[in-house]
């Protein structure tokens, strides 16, 4: 494994476990704004790397389009979740506390709306992925393990999920649910 | 077309970068206000927004 790689699974894991550990309640508003940007930011990576795979011949025309479709929904999904911790952020600045059923809804579209169709992605990667190229596999691991960790940020914990569904076969009830949720 | 391993491998180097530009980014905004974040959160979102539409009307070759 890269040591970069290394690395950044060890601060990952390491500011997950701070996170379940202990988030000052002053500062939930502060770590939900750091996860609102980390999120479109990791879906203009992988935008920008599919657009480069296409360049490359690496993907199709209609996988590129295949993917668009997967991504559009996250990208407004995303911009919705930075109004609600805006709203939130304005509420707190006025009572000096955030209402309970506001971070229930940031919550729920980060999980129904972010999450499930990113990991999706990373499944339709996993299936184009021939025995033996271990390193797409690791990277699979290392970008759920991200994705739990900017979840702290909205105070869900996906690790467990996330976890289960590396088994065969479990993913599909986790995609095709809609009533499952993650935290 | 590439072949399956090359476009594995590809994925991985993708997943990775990401990886390390979340790193850049968490970075970037330290010391930033909560509303300075969420402003250049909504400046990611959209280009994200951009991007994605663009894939979607990717053109065949």
């Amino acid at each position: 494994m890269k040591p970069i790689l290394r690395y950044a699974i060890a601060v990952l894991a390491i500011g997950s476990i701070l996170f379940l550990i202990a988030c000052p309640k002053k500062d939930a508003i502060r770590e939900a704004a750091k996860a609102s940007y980390r999120l479109p930011g990791a879906t203009n990576d992988v935008i920008a790397a599919i657009k480069t795979g296409v360049a490359r011949g690496v993907f199709t025309p209609a996988e590129a389009r295949s993917y668009g479709a997967i991504l559009e929904p996250v990208a407004n999904a995303e911009a919705t979740l930075i109004q609600l911790v805006r709203a939130a952020e304005a509420i707190y600045r006025k009572t000096g506390s955030i209402p309970a059923d506001q971070m229930a809804r940031i919550r729920l579209l980060f999980d129904e709306e972010i999450v499930r169709p990113f990991v999706r992605l990373l499944e339709i990667y996993k299936v184009l992925s021939p025995a033996g190229v271990a390193m797409l596999q690791t990277a699979i691991a290392a970008v759920r393990l991200l994705l739990n960790t900017i979840g702290g940020g909205f105070g869900s914990s996906l690790l467990n999920l996330l976890s289960a569904s590396e088994s065969p076969g479990s993913i599909g009830p986790f995609l095709n649910n809609p009533k499952m949720r993650f935290a | 077309m590439a072949d399956a391993k090359a476009k594995a491998l590809f994925i991985a180097k993708s997943l990775i970068e990401l990886i390390e530009n979340d790193q850049i980014r968490l970075a970037d905004i330290e010391g930033k206000t909560t509303t300075e974040i969420l402003d250049l959160a909504e400046a990611e979102a959209a280009k994200a927004k951009q991007g994605a539409q663009d894939l979607k009307n990717t053109p065949d070759a």
